[in-house]
Protein backbone atom coordinates (compact mmCIF):
# COMPACT_ATOMS: atom_id res chain seq x y z
CA UNK A 1 0.00 0.00 0.00
CA UNK A 2 3.21 2.88 0.71
CA UNK A 3 4.78 1.48 -2.12
CA UNK A 4 1.37 2.10 -4.35
CA UNK A 5 1.12 5.51 -2.32
CA UNK A 6 4.51 6.31 -2.91
CA UNK A 7 4.00 6.35 -6.81
CA UNK A 8 0.84 8.88 -6.70
CA UNK A 9 3.43 11.29 -4.38
CA UNK A 10 5.96 10.32 -7.32
CA UNK A 11 4.26 11.58 -9.45
CA UNK A 12 3.22 14.68 -8.07
CA UNK A 13 6.99 15.51 -7.40
CA UNK A 14 7.01 15.36 -11.22
CA UNK A 15 4.58 17.65 -12.00
CA UNK A 16 5.65 20.32 -9.13
CA UNK A 17 9.30 19.75 -10.70
CA UNK A 18 7.76 20.12 -14.12
CA UNK A 19 9.53 16.85 -15.60
CA UNK A 20 7.15 15.82 -18.75
CA UNK A 21 8.33 12.56 -19.60
CA UNK A 22 9.15 11.45 -15.53
CA UNK A 23 4.90 12.55 -15.46
CA UNK A 24 4.28 10.35 -18.53
CA UNK A 25 6.17 7.95 -17.61
CA UNK A 26 5.34 7.66 -13.67
CA UNK A 27 1.68 7.61 -14.48
CA UNK A 28 1.97 4.89 -17.66
CA UNK A 29 3.88 3.30 -14.17
CA UNK A 30 0.49 3.69 -11.94
CA UNK A 31 -1.84 2.67 -14.82
CA UNK A 32 -0.21 -0.72 -14.99
CA UNK A 33 -0.30 -1.48 -11.28
CA UNK A 34 -3.72 -0.80 -11.41
CA UNK A 35 -4.49 2.24 -10.33
CA UNK A 36 -7.36 4.19 -12.27
CA UNK A 37 -7.15 7.07 -14.39
CA UNK A 38 -8.84 9.36 -12.13
CA UNK A 39 -7.43 8.18 -8.99
CA UNK A 40 -3.72 9.03 -10.76
CA UNK A 41 -5.53 12.20 -12.32
CA UNK A 42 -7.14 13.66 -8.69
CA UNK A 43 -4.10 12.08 -6.39
CA UNK A 44 -1.30 12.48 -8.18
CA UNK A 45 -1.03 15.35 -11.28
CA UNK A 46 -3.83 17.70 -9.90
CA UNK A 47 -2.29 17.39 -6.63
CA UNK A 48 1.15 18.30 -7.43
CA UNK A 49 -0.46 21.01 -10.09
CA UNK A 50 -2.65 22.49 -7.02
CA UNK A 51 0.47 22.50 -4.55
CA UNK A 52 2.28 24.66 -7.46
CA UNK A 53 -0.78 27.61 -7.67
CA UNK A 54 -0.30 27.63 -4.00
CA UNK A 55 3.60 28.06 -4.62
CA UNK A 56 2.99 30.83 -7.17
CA UNK A 57 0.31 32.31 -4.39
CA UNK A 58 2.96 33.18 -2.29
CA UNK A 59 5.65 33.89 -4.91
CA UNK A 60 7.52 30.93 -4.28
CA UNK A 61 8.13 30.17 -7.86
CA UNK A 62 6.99 31.67 -11.13
CA UNK A 63 5.57 31.51 -14.25
CA UNK A 64 7.78 29.77 -16.41
CA UNK A 65 7.97 27.11 -13.26
CA UNK A 66 4.00 27.14 -13.62
CA UNK A 67 4.21 26.30 -17.23
CA UNK A 68 6.72 23.53 -17.03
CA UNK A 69 4.46 21.78 -14.04
CA UNK A 70 1.26 22.22 -16.85
CA UNK A 71 3.33 20.77 -19.29
CA UNK A 72 3.56 17.82 -17.08
CA UNK A 73 0.48 17.62 -15.95
CA UNK A 74 -0.41 17.80 -19.32
CA UNK A 75 1.52 14.75 -20.49
CA UNK A 76 0.34 12.60 -17.12
CA UNK A 77 -3.46 13.45 -18.69
CA UNK A 78 -2.99 12.38 -22.56
CA UNK A 79 -0.97 9.30 -20.99
CA UNK A 80 -4.52 8.38 -18.80
CA UNK A 81 -6.67 9.76 -21.15
CA UNK A 82 -6.97 6.05 -23.30
CA UNK A 83 -7.70 4.71 -20.34
CA UNK A 84 -10.88 6.46 -18.95
CA UNK A 85 -14.31 4.79 -19.52
CA UNK A 86 -17.36 7.20 -20.05
CA UNK A 87 -18.88 6.05 -17.14
CA UNK A 88 -15.65 6.62 -14.94
CA UNK A 89 -16.25 10.65 -15.71
CA UNK A 90 -17.54 12.09 -12.17
CA UNK A 91 -21.29 13.59 -13.22
CA UNK A 92 -20.87 17.10 -11.02
CA UNK A 93 -18.10 18.66 -13.38
CA UNK A 94 -18.65 22.28 -14.43
CA UNK A 95 -17.51 23.41 -17.67
CA UNK A 96 -15.86 26.42 -18.42
CA UNK A 97 -15.58 28.04 -21.70
CA UNK A 98 -12.18 30.45 -21.59
CA UNK A 99 -10.62 32.69 -24.10
CA UNK A 100 -9.02 36.55 -24.47
CA UNK A 101 -11.24 38.83 -26.04
CA UNK A 102 -11.31 39.76 -29.55
CA UNK A 103 -8.26 42.11 -30.43
CA UNK A 104 -6.02 41.21 -27.85
CA UNK A 105 -3.23 37.76 -27.73
CA UNK A 106 -1.82 37.89 -24.41
CA UNK A 107 -2.86 34.90 -23.46
CA UNK A 108 -0.35 33.65 -21.19
CA UNK A 109 -2.34 34.73 -18.24
CA UNK A 110 -5.89 33.13 -19.60
CA UNK A 111 -3.41 30.03 -19.85
CA UNK A 112 -2.96 29.66 -16.51
CA UNK A 113 -6.41 30.04 -15.08
CA UNK A 114 -7.03 27.71 -18.00
CA UNK A 115 -4.26 25.08 -16.43
CA UNK A 116 -5.10 25.60 -12.60
CA UNK A 117 -9.26 24.65 -13.44
CA UNK A 118 -8.16 22.13 -15.28
CA UNK A 119 -6.57 20.53 -12.31
CA UNK A 120 -9.24 21.53 -9.81
CA UNK A 121 -11.66 19.30 -11.64
CA UNK A 122 -13.24 21.65 -14.47
CA UNK A 123 -13.99 20.62 -18.28
CA UNK A 124 -12.35 23.73 -19.55
CA UNK A 125 -12.94 24.36 -23.18
CA UNK A 126 -10.34 27.07 -23.81
CA UNK A 127 -10.81 29.46 -27.44
CA UNK A 128 -7.20 31.05 -27.56
CA UNK A 129 -6.95 34.17 -28.28
CA UNK A 130 -8.53 37.11 -30.59
CA UNK A 131 -12.21 35.50 -30.05
CA UNK A 132 -14.77 37.33 -31.12
CA UNK A 133 -18.26 37.35 -28.75
CA UNK A 134 -20.19 36.00 -30.95
CA UNK A 135 -17.78 32.60 -31.17
CA UNK A 136 -17.77 32.81 -27.10
CA UNK A 137 -21.74 32.81 -27.07
CA UNK A 138 -22.05 29.85 -29.44
CA UNK A 139 -19.47 27.42 -27.43
CA UNK A 140 -21.36 28.19 -24.42
CA UNK A 141 -24.59 27.54 -25.84
CA UNK A 142 -23.13 24.29 -27.67
CA UNK A 143 -21.05 23.17 -24.12
CA UNK A 144 -23.93 23.98 -21.79
CA UNK A 145 -20.87 26.11 -20.08
CA UNK A 146 -22.16 26.72 -16.26
CA UNK A 147 -19.13 29.31 -16.57
CA UNK A 148 -17.70 31.90 -18.89
CA UNK A 149 -13.92 33.26 -17.83
CA UNK A 150 -12.43 35.95 -20.45
CA UNK A 151 -9.08 37.52 -20.05
CA UNK A 152 -7.60 40.87 -21.62
CA UNK A 153 -4.52 42.70 -21.20
CA UNK A 154 -5.26 45.76 -22.77
CA UNK A 155 -7.50 49.00 -21.97
CA UNK A 156 -7.71 48.95 -25.77
CA UNK A 157 -9.91 45.59 -25.75
CA UNK A 158 -11.61 46.87 -22.87
CA UNK A 159 -15.19 47.94 -25.06
CA UNK A 160 -14.83 44.10 -26.29
CA UNK A 161 -14.55 42.51 -23.05
CA UNK A 162 -17.62 44.56 -22.28
CA UNK A 163 -19.93 43.77 -25.39
CA UNK A 164 -18.89 39.83 -24.67
CA UNK A 165 -20.00 39.95 -21.09
CA UNK A 166 -23.13 41.60 -22.17
CA UNK A 167 -23.89 39.33 -24.60
CA UNK A 168 -23.30 36.27 -22.21
CA UNK A 169 -25.18 38.43 -19.45
CA UNK A 170 -28.04 38.03 -22.43
CA UNK A 171 -27.81 33.99 -22.60
CA UNK A 172 -30.77 31.78 -21.28
CA UNK A 173 -29.65 30.14 -18.94
CA UNK A 174 -27.13 33.29 -18.13
CA UNK A 175 -23.85 31.63 -17.48
CA UNK A 176 -21.54 33.20 -14.69
CA UNK A 177 -19.01 35.34 -15.96
CA UNK A 178 -15.70 35.79 -14.68
CA UNK A 179 -12.54 38.26 -16.09
CA UNK A 180 -8.84 38.87 -15.12
CA UNK A 181 -6.52 40.98 -17.21
CA UNK A 182 -4.11 44.05 -16.01
CA UNK A 183 -6.38 46.89 -16.24
CA UNK A 184 -8.87 45.36 -14.78
CA UNK A 185 -10.33 45.73 -10.91
CA UNK A 186 -13.31 44.52 -8.84
CA UNK A 187 -14.66 47.97 -10.19
CA UNK A 188 -14.55 47.36 -13.77
CA UNK A 189 -15.68 43.90 -12.97
CA UNK A 190 -18.50 45.27 -11.91
CA UNK A 191 -18.84 48.18 -13.86
CA UNK A 192 -18.92 46.06 -17.29
CA UNK A 193 -21.37 43.35 -15.77
CA UNK A 194 -19.44 40.89 -14.84
CA UNK A 195 -19.76 38.57 -11.46
CA UNK A 196 -16.78 38.05 -10.89
CA UNK A 197 -13.04 38.84 -10.95
CA UNK A 198 -9.80 37.71 -9.91
CA UNK A 199 -6.17 38.68 -10.06
CA UNK A 200 -4.26 35.50 -9.62
CA UNK A 201 -4.67 31.99 -11.35
CA UNK A 202 -3.94 30.01 -8.37
CA UNK A 203 -7.15 31.92 -6.97
CA UNK A 204 -9.31 31.51 -9.37
CA UNK A 205 -10.80 28.00 -8.40
CA UNK A 206 -11.85 29.59 -5.13
CA UNK A 207 -13.47 32.71 -6.92
CA UNK A 208 -15.68 29.94 -8.58
CA UNK A 209 -16.33 28.22 -5.74
CA UNK A 210 -17.73 31.29 -3.91
CA UNK A 211 -20.01 32.06 -6.84
CA UNK A 212 -20.91 28.80 -8.00
CA UNK A 213 -22.44 27.42 -4.26
CA UNK B 1 21.08 68.02 -34.47
CA UNK B 2 21.07 68.06 -31.21
CA UNK B 3 21.45 70.88 -28.58
CA UNK B 4 25.08 69.97 -27.44
CA UNK B 5 27.74 70.81 -29.09
CA UNK B 6 29.86 68.25 -30.79
CA UNK B 7 33.82 67.59 -31.24
CA UNK B 8 34.88 65.06 -33.31
CA UNK B 9 31.67 64.12 -33.98
CA UNK B 10 30.85 63.02 -30.57
CA UNK B 11 28.21 65.06 -28.31
CA UNK B 12 29.76 67.04 -25.45
CA UNK B 13 27.21 66.73 -22.40
CA UNK B 14 27.16 68.14 -18.66
CA UNK B 15 28.77 65.09 -16.70
CA UNK B 16 26.65 63.98 -14.17
CA UNK B 17 28.57 65.58 -11.15
CA UNK B 18 28.11 69.02 -13.63
CA UNK B 19 23.70 68.10 -13.61
CA UNK B 20 23.70 67.53 -10.25
CA UNK B 21 25.45 70.53 -9.35
CA UNK B 22 22.98 72.18 -11.33
CA UNK B 23 19.86 70.45 -9.61
CA UNK B 24 21.05 72.43 -6.65
CA UNK B 25 20.95 75.68 -8.52
CA UNK B 26 17.49 74.86 -9.50
CA UNK B 27 16.20 73.90 -6.86
CA UNK B 28 16.97 77.40 -5.14
CA UNK B 29 15.83 78.95 -8.33
CA UNK B 30 12.67 76.88 -7.81
CA UNK B 31 12.05 78.58 -4.20
CA UNK B 32 11.70 81.83 -6.37
CA UNK B 33 10.03 81.68 -9.43
CA UNK B 34 8.83 78.78 -11.46
CA UNK B 35 10.88 76.61 -13.53
CA UNK B 36 11.46 75.10 -16.72
CA UNK B 37 10.08 72.01 -17.17
CA UNK B 38 14.11 70.54 -17.91
CA UNK B 39 15.25 72.35 -14.72
CA UNK B 40 12.12 70.49 -12.46
CA UNK B 41 12.55 67.27 -13.55
CA UNK B 42 16.46 67.50 -13.24
CA UNK B 43 16.23 68.58 -9.53
CA UNK B 44 13.61 66.63 -8.61
CA UNK B 45 15.71 63.46 -10.04
CA UNK B 46 18.50 64.18 -8.44
CA UNK B 47 16.61 64.45 -5.11
CA UNK B 48 15.81 68.15 -4.84
CA UNK B 49 13.12 70.02 -4.24
CA UNK B 50 12.05 72.19 -7.38
CA UNK B 51 8.96 74.97 -7.41
CA UNK B 52 6.59 71.28 -7.46
CA UNK B 53 6.58 68.14 -8.53
CA UNK B 54 7.05 66.96 -12.18
CA UNK B 55 4.27 65.42 -13.74
CA UNK B 56 3.59 63.64 -17.27
CA UNK B 57 0.64 62.41 -18.46
CA UNK B 58 2.54 59.54 -20.03
CA UNK B 59 0.73 59.27 -23.32
CA UNK B 60 2.50 56.48 -25.86
CA UNK B 61 -0.11 55.75 -28.59
CA UNK B 62 -2.99 57.68 -27.28
CA UNK B 63 -0.52 61.04 -28.23
CA UNK B 64 -1.70 60.45 -31.86
CA UNK B 65 -5.17 61.49 -30.73
CA UNK B 66 -4.03 65.14 -29.76
CA UNK B 67 -2.69 65.63 -33.63
CA UNK B 68 -5.63 63.38 -35.54
CA UNK B 69 -3.38 60.80 -36.89
CA UNK B 70 -4.02 57.15 -37.04
CA UNK B 71 -2.29 54.52 -35.15
CA UNK B 72 -0.23 52.94 -37.78
CA UNK B 73 1.12 56.84 -38.77
CA UNK B 74 1.71 57.28 -35.15
CA UNK B 75 3.75 54.02 -35.57
CA UNK B 76 6.07 54.46 -38.45
CA UNK B 77 5.96 58.29 -39.52
CA UNK B 78 8.35 60.29 -36.82
CA UNK B 79 7.54 63.52 -37.92
CA UNK B 80 3.54 62.75 -37.31
CA UNK B 81 4.46 61.67 -33.85
CA UNK B 82 6.35 63.97 -32.96
CA UNK B 83 3.56 66.34 -33.84
CA UNK B 84 1.34 64.40 -31.39
CA UNK B 85 3.81 64.29 -28.26
CA UNK B 86 4.40 68.29 -28.87
CA UNK B 87 0.42 68.39 -29.67
CA UNK B 88 -0.11 66.77 -26.04
CA UNK B 89 2.56 68.56 -24.28
CA UNK B 90 0.63 71.95 -25.37
CA UNK B 91 -2.82 70.95 -24.67
CA UNK B 92 -2.64 68.98 -21.32
CA UNK B 93 0.47 69.97 -20.04
CA UNK B 94 3.75 67.86 -18.58
CA UNK B 95 7.52 67.81 -17.99
CA UNK B 96 8.76 65.27 -19.96
CA UNK B 97 8.85 64.24 -23.90
CA UNK B 98 10.16 60.51 -24.78
CA UNK B 99 9.84 58.87 -27.82
CA UNK B 100 7.86 55.62 -26.71
CA UNK B 101 5.92 54.23 -29.63
CA UNK B 102 4.95 50.81 -28.75
CA UNK B 103 6.53 47.55 -27.52
CA UNK B 104 6.58 45.96 -31.28
CA UNK B 105 9.69 48.12 -32.31
CA UNK B 106 12.72 46.16 -31.86
CA UNK B 107 10.83 43.00 -33.14
CA UNK B 108 9.48 44.47 -36.35
CA UNK B 109 13.30 45.29 -37.41
CA UNK B 110 14.26 41.70 -36.41
CA UNK B 111 11.87 40.38 -39.13
CA UNK B 112 9.27 39.97 -36.65
CA UNK B 113 5.48 40.15 -38.33
CA UNK B 114 3.45 43.20 -36.86
CA UNK B 115 -0.38 43.67 -37.13
CA UNK B 116 -1.31 47.33 -37.18
CA UNK B 117 -4.53 47.97 -35.95
CA UNK B 118 -6.67 50.47 -36.57
CA UNK B 119 -7.79 51.65 -32.97
CA UNK B 120 -5.18 49.43 -30.96
CA UNK B 121 -1.43 49.38 -30.31
CA UNK B 122 0.69 47.36 -32.79
CA UNK B 123 1.46 44.07 -31.49
CA UNK B 124 3.23 40.80 -33.50
CA UNK B 125 1.53 38.69 -35.39
CA UNK B 126 1.44 35.21 -33.03
CA UNK B 127 0.47 33.34 -35.62
CA UNK B 128 3.43 33.81 -37.11
CA UNK B 129 5.99 34.07 -34.60
CA UNK B 130 9.22 34.28 -35.92
CA UNK B 131 11.24 32.12 -33.75
CA UNK B 132 9.39 29.27 -33.76
CA UNK B 133 11.55 26.79 -32.29
CA UNK B 134 14.72 26.88 -29.63
CA UNK B 135 17.14 26.50 -32.49
CA UNK B 136 16.02 29.60 -34.06
CA UNK B 137 17.20 31.83 -31.57
CA UNK B 138 21.02 31.73 -32.86
CA UNK B 139 19.71 32.62 -36.14
CA UNK B 140 18.64 35.98 -35.93
CA UNK B 141 20.89 38.35 -37.53
CA UNK B 142 22.44 41.87 -35.93
CA UNK B 143 21.72 45.44 -37.78
CA UNK B 144 22.37 49.01 -38.40
CA UNK B 145 19.16 49.91 -35.88
CA UNK B 146 19.77 53.67 -38.04
CA UNK B 147 19.01 52.09 -41.23
CA UNK B 148 16.15 49.84 -39.88
CA UNK B 149 12.25 51.06 -39.85
CA UNK B 150 10.88 51.37 -37.32
CA UNK B 151 14.06 51.62 -34.72
CA UNK B 152 15.15 54.36 -37.36
CA UNK B 153 11.62 55.96 -37.17
CA UNK B 154 12.03 55.85 -33.00
CA UNK B 155 16.04 57.39 -33.43
CA UNK B 156 14.44 59.88 -35.93
CA UNK B 157 11.71 60.66 -33.53
CA UNK B 158 13.76 61.16 -30.79
CA UNK B 159 16.22 63.54 -32.75
CA UNK B 160 13.05 66.10 -33.67
CA UNK B 161 11.89 65.77 -30.12
CA UNK B 162 15.60 66.68 -29.00
CA UNK B 163 15.71 69.31 -31.58
CA UNK B 164 12.36 71.52 -30.37
CA UNK B 165 12.71 70.34 -26.91
CA UNK B 166 15.77 72.81 -26.99
CA UNK B 167 17.02 72.86 -23.12
CA UNK B 168 12.97 73.91 -22.18
CA UNK B 169 11.68 70.54 -21.99
CA UNK B 170 13.96 66.73 -20.75
CA UNK B 171 13.75 64.12 -23.70
CA UNK B 172 13.58 60.48 -22.72
CA UNK B 173 14.35 57.70 -25.52
CA UNK B 174 12.92 54.42 -25.06
CA UNK B 175 14.20 50.71 -25.53
CA UNK B 176 12.66 47.18 -24.79
CA UNK B 177 14.59 45.05 -23.19
CA UNK B 178 16.05 42.09 -24.53
CA UNK B 179 14.03 39.59 -22.97
CA UNK B 180 11.27 41.46 -23.91
CA UNK B 181 12.11 41.60 -27.99
CA UNK B 182 12.28 37.94 -27.45
CA UNK B 183 8.83 37.10 -26.26
CA UNK B 184 7.58 39.65 -28.98
CA UNK B 185 9.21 36.91 -31.61
CA UNK B 186 8.51 33.90 -29.27
CA UNK B 187 5.36 34.68 -27.17
CA UNK B 188 6.08 34.52 -23.59
CA UNK B 189 5.04 31.38 -22.77
CA UNK B 190 7.51 29.71 -25.31
CA UNK B 191 10.05 31.93 -23.88
CA UNK B 192 9.72 31.01 -20.68
CA UNK B 193 9.52 27.49 -21.34
CA UNK B 194 12.88 27.83 -23.01
CA UNK B 195 14.34 29.69 -20.19
CA UNK B 196 14.28 26.50 -18.53
CA UNK B 197 14.72 24.15 -20.50
CA UNK B 198 17.42 25.68 -23.13
CA UNK B 199 18.82 28.76 -21.54
CA UNK B 200 21.88 27.85 -23.40
CA UNK B 201 19.84 28.98 -26.90
CA UNK B 202 18.55 31.63 -25.35
CA UNK B 203 21.09 33.30 -24.09
CA UNK B 204 22.88 32.88 -27.85
CA UNK B 205 19.49 35.07 -28.59
CA UNK B 206 20.26 37.47 -25.84
CA UNK B 207 23.59 38.65 -27.01
CA UNK B 208 22.17 38.94 -30.49
CA UNK B 209 19.24 41.01 -29.74
CA UNK B 210 21.38 42.93 -27.00
CA UNK B 211 24.13 43.80 -29.07
CA UNK B 212 21.66 45.87 -31.51
CA UNK B 213 19.97 47.18 -28.70
CA UNK B 214 23.25 48.88 -27.52
CA UNK B 215 23.75 50.15 -30.76
CA UNK B 216 20.51 51.22 -30.87
CA UNK B 217 21.11 53.05 -27.14
CA UNK B 218 23.56 54.76 -28.73
CA UNK B 219 21.94 56.07 -31.85
CA UNK B 220 19.16 57.41 -29.34
CA UNK B 221 22.29 59.16 -27.23
CA UNK B 222 23.78 60.18 -30.45
CA UNK B 223 20.65 62.73 -31.42
CA UNK B 224 20.71 64.04 -27.90
CA UNK B 225 17.92 62.40 -25.72
CA UNK B 226 18.99 63.26 -22.23
CA UNK B 227 17.77 59.84 -21.12
CA UNK B 228 16.98 56.29 -22.34
CA UNK B 229 14.34 54.51 -20.08
CA UNK B 230 14.73 50.68 -20.74
CA UNK B 231 11.73 49.00 -19.79
CA UNK B 232 12.29 45.66 -17.85
CA UNK B 233 8.93 44.05 -17.56
CA UNK B 234 10.18 40.87 -16.35
CA UNK B 235 12.09 41.78 -13.50
CA UNK B 236 8.89 41.58 -11.27
CA UNK B 237 6.84 38.83 -9.83
CA UNK B 238 4.41 39.30 -13.02
CA UNK B 239 7.41 37.50 -14.57
CA UNK B 240 10.28 35.46 -13.65
CA UNK B 241 12.27 34.67 -10.51
CA UNK B 242 14.66 36.53 -9.07
CA UNK B 243 17.08 34.04 -9.49
CA UNK B 244 16.12 33.73 -13.51
CA UNK B 245 16.03 36.94 -14.05
CA UNK B 246 19.95 37.45 -12.54
CA UNK B 247 20.51 34.71 -15.41
CA UNK B 248 18.64 35.53 -18.30
CA UNK B 249 18.00 39.58 -18.32
CA UNK B 250 20.45 41.16 -15.57
CA UNK B 251 24.07 40.86 -17.47
CA UNK B 252 22.52 41.89 -20.66
CA UNK B 253 20.52 45.40 -19.31
CA UNK B 254 23.80 46.02 -17.44
CA UNK B 255 25.82 46.33 -20.78
CA UNK B 256 22.72 48.74 -22.49
CA UNK B 257 22.57 50.75 -19.84
CA UNK B 258 26.52 50.88 -19.12
CA UNK B 259 26.16 52.38 -23.08
CA UNK B 260 23.68 55.03 -22.20
CA UNK B 261 26.34 56.14 -19.28
CA UNK B 262 29.20 56.07 -21.58
CA UNK B 263 27.68 58.46 -24.08
CA UNK B 264 26.36 60.64 -21.47
CA UNK B 265 22.56 60.16 -21.00
CA UNK B 266 20.36 59.25 -17.53
CA UNK B 267 19.47 55.62 -17.11
CA UNK B 268 15.41 55.07 -16.62
CA UNK B 269 13.67 52.76 -16.19
CA UNK B 270 9.97 51.18 -16.57
CA UNK B 271 8.49 48.64 -14.89
CA UNK B 272 5.09 47.91 -14.76
CA UNK B 273 4.78 44.08 -13.72
CA UNK B 274 3.35 43.52 -10.31
CA UNK B 275 6.12 43.64 -7.17
CA UNK B 276 9.21 44.81 -9.39
CA UNK B 277 12.31 44.04 -7.93
CA UNK B 278 13.28 47.52 -7.29
CA UNK B 279 16.31 46.75 -5.39
CA UNK B 280 17.72 43.70 -8.17
CA UNK B 281 17.24 46.31 -11.08
CA UNK B 282 19.04 49.05 -9.02
CA UNK B 283 22.25 46.50 -8.54
CA UNK B 284 22.65 45.43 -12.26
CA UNK B 285 21.03 49.15 -13.48
CA UNK B 286 21.60 51.74 -11.34
CA UNK B 287 18.78 54.20 -12.70
CA UNK B 288 18.51 57.48 -11.89
CA UNK B 289 14.83 57.11 -11.87
CA UNK B 290 11.90 53.94 -12.23
CA UNK B 291 8.78 54.22 -13.29
CA UNK B 292 6.53 51.44 -11.79
CA UNK B 293 2.69 50.71 -11.91
CA UNK B 294 2.94 48.80 -8.36
CA UNK B 295 4.89 48.11 -4.85
CA UNK B 296 8.00 46.80 -5.45
CA UNK B 297 7.87 42.79 -3.87
CA UNK B 298 9.60 44.46 -0.66
CA UNK B 299 7.32 47.48 0.16
CA UNK B 300 4.54 47.16 2.06
CA UNK B 301 3.08 50.61 1.62
CA UNK B 302 4.26 53.80 0.12
CA UNK B 303 6.23 55.03 3.06
CA UNK B 304 8.31 51.71 3.22
CA UNK B 305 9.10 52.47 -0.35
CA UNK B 306 10.19 56.09 0.18
CA UNK B 307 12.21 54.64 3.08
CA UNK B 308 13.94 52.01 1.34
CA UNK B 309 14.23 53.76 -2.20
CA UNK B 310 13.34 57.34 -1.89
CA UNK B 311 16.97 58.39 -1.67
CA UNK B 312 18.46 55.77 -3.85
CA UNK B 313 16.78 56.20 -7.28
CA UNK B 314 13.61 59.07 -8.55
CA UNK B 315 10.31 57.24 -7.81
CA UNK B 316 8.04 58.05 -11.49
CA UNK B 317 3.98 57.02 -11.17
CA UNK B 318 1.79 55.80 -9.90
CA UNK B 319 -1.38 56.31 -10.75
CA UNK B 320 -3.32 53.01 -11.44
CA UNK B 321 -4.43 52.67 -15.08
CA UNK B 322 -8.19 50.88 -13.71
CA UNK B 323 -8.37 54.22 -12.41
CA UNK B 324 -7.84 56.43 -15.12
CA UNK B 325 -10.13 54.36 -16.82
CA UNK B 326 -13.04 54.20 -14.45
CA UNK B 327 -12.80 57.13 -12.11
CA UNK B 328 -13.79 60.71 -11.89
CA UNK B 329 -10.88 63.45 -12.60
CA UNK B 330 -12.07 64.57 -8.71
CA UNK B 331 -11.19 61.01 -7.39
CA UNK B 332 -7.74 61.10 -9.84
CA UNK B 333 -6.80 63.95 -8.37
CA UNK B 334 -7.24 62.86 -4.80
CA UNK B 335 -5.27 59.28 -5.62
CA UNK B 336 -2.89 62.01 -7.01
CA UNK B 337 -2.37 63.93 -3.68
CA UNK B 338 -2.23 61.31 -1.30
CA UNK B 339 0.80 60.00 -3.88
CA UNK B 340 2.47 63.35 -4.03
CA UNK B 341 2.00 63.76 0.16
CA UNK B 342 3.35 59.98 0.19
CA UNK B 343 6.34 60.43 -2.16
CA UNK B 344 6.77 63.70 -3.29
CA UNK B 345 9.01 65.58 0.21
CA UNK B 346 12.61 65.84 -0.74
CA UNK B 347 11.96 65.70 -4.05
CA UNK B 348 12.47 62.10 -5.54
CA UNK B 349 9.31 61.49 -7.79
CA UNK B 350 7.66 62.67 -10.87
CA UNK B 351 3.56 62.03 -10.84
CA UNK B 352 2.29 59.78 -13.86
CA UNK B 353 0.39 56.88 -14.68
CA UNK B 354 1.85 53.80 -13.50
CA UNK B 355 2.06 52.71 -17.61
CA UNK B 356 0.97 54.19 -20.48
CA UNK B 357 -2.01 56.22 -20.51
CA UNK B 358 -4.90 54.15 -22.05
CA UNK B 359 -4.61 54.86 -25.70
CA UNK B 360 -8.69 55.02 -26.07
CA UNK B 361 -10.07 56.54 -23.09
CA UNK B 362 -11.47 59.47 -22.28
CA UNK B 363 -8.86 62.33 -22.00
CA UNK B 364 -9.89 64.34 -19.16
CA UNK B 365 -8.01 62.50 -16.55
CA UNK B 366 -5.06 63.04 -18.08
CA UNK B 367 -5.82 66.94 -17.49
CA UNK B 368 -6.69 65.76 -13.88
CA UNK B 369 -3.05 64.57 -13.15
CA UNK B 370 -1.59 67.35 -14.51
CA UNK B 371 -3.32 69.68 -12.26
CA UNK B 372 -3.29 67.67 -9.34
CA UNK B 373 0.51 68.28 -9.82
CA UNK B 374 0.42 71.80 -9.92
CA UNK B 375 -1.73 72.36 -6.44
CA UNK B 376 -0.92 69.56 -4.89
CA UNK B 377 2.69 69.36 -6.01
CA UNK B 378 4.04 73.13 -5.11
CA UNK B 379 7.15 72.75 -3.20
CA UNK B 380 7.27 72.54 0.15
CA UNK B 381 4.22 69.74 0.72
CA UNK B 382 2.45 69.76 3.49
Amino acid sequence: MAAKKDLLVSIETAVKEGSEDQAASLCEQALNQGFSPQEIMREGLSKGMHEVGEQYERHELFLPEMLLAAEAMHAGIAACKPFLKSEDEPPERETVVIGVVEGDVHEIGKNMVSVMLEAEGYDVVDLGYDVPAQEFMEKVKAAGAEVLALSTMMTTTLPNMRHTVESANALEPRPLVIVGGAPLSDVVAEDIGASGYEDNAAKVHTLLRNLLD
Amino acid sequence: MSIYPRIGGRLIRPTTGMIRMGASLFALHGKLGELLPLERVLAAVFFKEPDRVPVTPFFFGGARRFAGISYKDFSLNPEKAAESFLAVTEIVGGDALYSVIDLSVEAADFGQKIIYPDYSTPHPDYSQPLITSPDDYERLETFDPRKSQRMGMVIELSRILSKKAKLTYPVLGFIFGPLGVLVMMRGAQNLFIDCLKYPEKVKTGLEIVTEVLIDYARAQCDVGVDGVALDTLFASQSGISRELWREMEGPYVRRITDEVRRNGALVALHNCGLGPYFDLQIEYMDPVLITFAYLPDDCRDDAELKEKYGRKVALAGYIPTEAICMETPTRIMEIAREQIRALGPGGGFVLCPGCEYPPNQPLINAAAIVRAAEIYGKYPIR
